[in-house]
């Protein structure tokens, strides 16, 4: 039976949300539900549906975790960051782009340990630019390691 | 511990019109449109059997000419330390009753306990403004203690650390665990600000959450430590999980007024229930119907049971 907008949401609503569980509960029609709650006010909640559509297969569910990445929220970038890992590489680019200029340390982490070894070229001038200039030796090392094992 | 209501000390005399004392109370009379402070010193045991006793509240019994006669703060401290401030009170019983003040935290005593009582006249007659106390008091308890640690990366956004920690106490106090915030300090740590705590799973930590728990200054071996980060990656509102030795959990700034008592909950060997009543629902503190949320019986054994409650 597909998951309801409800179900997701009382899921979601927990404090450690088991991602794991609703990955295999939510088929291609959670997608949209999950696009309603990551636009939902409770910005904690709006988080947790970014990253479990994640784990989503298809364009809706890459199209969550891309409008997450450009939001004014902080935690919702963050939460589109989390989520790069579980995107195809494609999207996970493309999604990378808009977040690896932010400066944010949490962000910018998270991008760069999620990026796989074949890298458009603003990735790459991007992960040239972290290697020397972030204000993270975390993410000045994890950037030169990227680029050098790419 | 009790005192007599007429061993009480006025701040201000010059507000008073007139002071009796007489065996069964002090009867006072303040000068209309004043307001004033009485300070009554209750005798206290500070250790009994070797045990430093706990603040538990406070106690008044008095009555009003009015209600123009008012008590309006009343204030707990410990030697010079202020323990508890209750203001914005307008009480004005006709009759002697009973009433009680919490002292939150449940704090050691160390030094004596002095209840001071502000009050307003604001009547045009005598009568209207009469004051009578019989008797202040206060209840020491012994309870077993959680001493929790803050560590903050980012400041929580939605309540603050005190109102995390309040939400705490009303959970556990009532079950016998009074909460001590043993030490505040601020890590300036920005990769870990968004810690990877993985699957968020009891005895499985990742690096990112070995380095940061590693972080436990002035910290004992059975305290218990909360870092407030910005955000956990995967996004959760909390996660219990740490590495051995070093318990504690980490609260995201987005977290809920109960996430850091239900996190430690999990540090102390509790889990998720199917109960939105109960501290520990698993469907999200958030949805929490009936606060205070509950801790049921054999969730207090369980926490008894934890080497991190400790003993009195």
């Amino acid at each position: 039976m597909p998951i309801t907008l409800d179900e997701l949401r009382r899921l979601l609503g927990s404090d450690e949300p088991d991602y794991p569980a609703i990955e295999l509960m939510a088929g291609p029609e959670a997608a949209e539900h999950l696009r309603t709650l990551a636009r939902d006010e409770n910005v904690m909640l709006a988080t947790k549906a970014v990253y479990a559509a994640s784990l989503i297969e298809g364009a809706t569910a890459e199209d969550v975790v891309d409008e997450a990445a450009a939001s004014d929220e902080p935690l919702l970038r963050i939460a589109s960051a989390s989520a790069l890992v579980n995107l195809p590489e494609e999207a996970r680019n493309r999604v990378a782009e808009r977040l690896i200029d932010t400066e944010d340390v949490g962000v910018e982490k998270l991008v760069v340990r999620a990026l796989g070894p074949n890298l458009t070229p603003r990735l790459e001038r991007s992960l040239n630019r972290l290697a020397t200039d972030s204000s993270s030796a975390t993410v000045r090392d994890l950037s030169r390691s990227k680029l050098h094992d790419r | 511990m009790w005192t007599h209501g007429h061993t009480m000390r006025v701040e201000y005399p010059a507000h008073i019109m007139s002071t009796w004392r007489a065996g069964f109370f002090v009867r006072i009379v303040g000068k209309p449109n004043t307001t004033n402070w009485f300070h009554f010193a209750v005798p206290t045991p500070v250790i009994v059997k070797d045990k430093r006793q706990m603040t538990d509240s406070v106690m008044l019994r008095f009555r009003a000419g009015s209600d123009f006669a008012s008590v309006t703060n009343v204030h707990v401290y410990d030697g010079e330390n202020r323990i508890a401030a209750h203001d914005g009170l307008d009480l004005s019983p006709s009759a002697f009753g009973f009433s009680r003040f919490d002292v939150p935290g449940k704090p050691d005593v160390l030094w004596g306990i002095g209840i001071s009582v502000g009050v307003r006249f604001s009547g045009s007659t005598a009568a209207q403004n009469t004051l009578e106390f019989s008797s202040a008091g206060c209840d020491f308890k012994l309870l077993e203690t959680v001493r929790l640690h803050v560590k903050v990366l980012t400041a929580p956004t939605r309540f603050t650390i005190d109102e995390m920690i309040a939400g705490m106490r009303s959970s556990y106090e009532p079950n016998g665990f009074r909460v001590v915030r043993a030490g505040t300090e601020n890590l300036n740590l920005p990769t870990l600000n968004v810690v990877d705590v993985g699957g968020c799973t009891r005895g499985e930590t990742t690096q990112e959450q070995r380095d940061l728990f590693g972080n436990r200054n002035n910290v004992g071996a059975n305290d218990v430590v909360a870092y407030f980060v910005q955000a956990t990656n995967p996004p959760l509102n909390g996660c219990a999980a740490h590495p051995g030795g070093r318990p504690g959990a980490v609260v995201a700034s987005g977290a809920s007024r109960w996430t850091l008592g239900h996190e430690i909950g999990h540090v102390l060997g509790l889990n998720h229930v199917n109960d939105n009543n109960r501290l520990m629902t698993g469907n999200g503190t958030d949805n929490i119907t009936n606060p205070p949320p509950d801790l049921i019986a054999s969730e207090v054994t369980t926490m008894h049971n934890s080497a991190l409650t400790i003993d009195p």
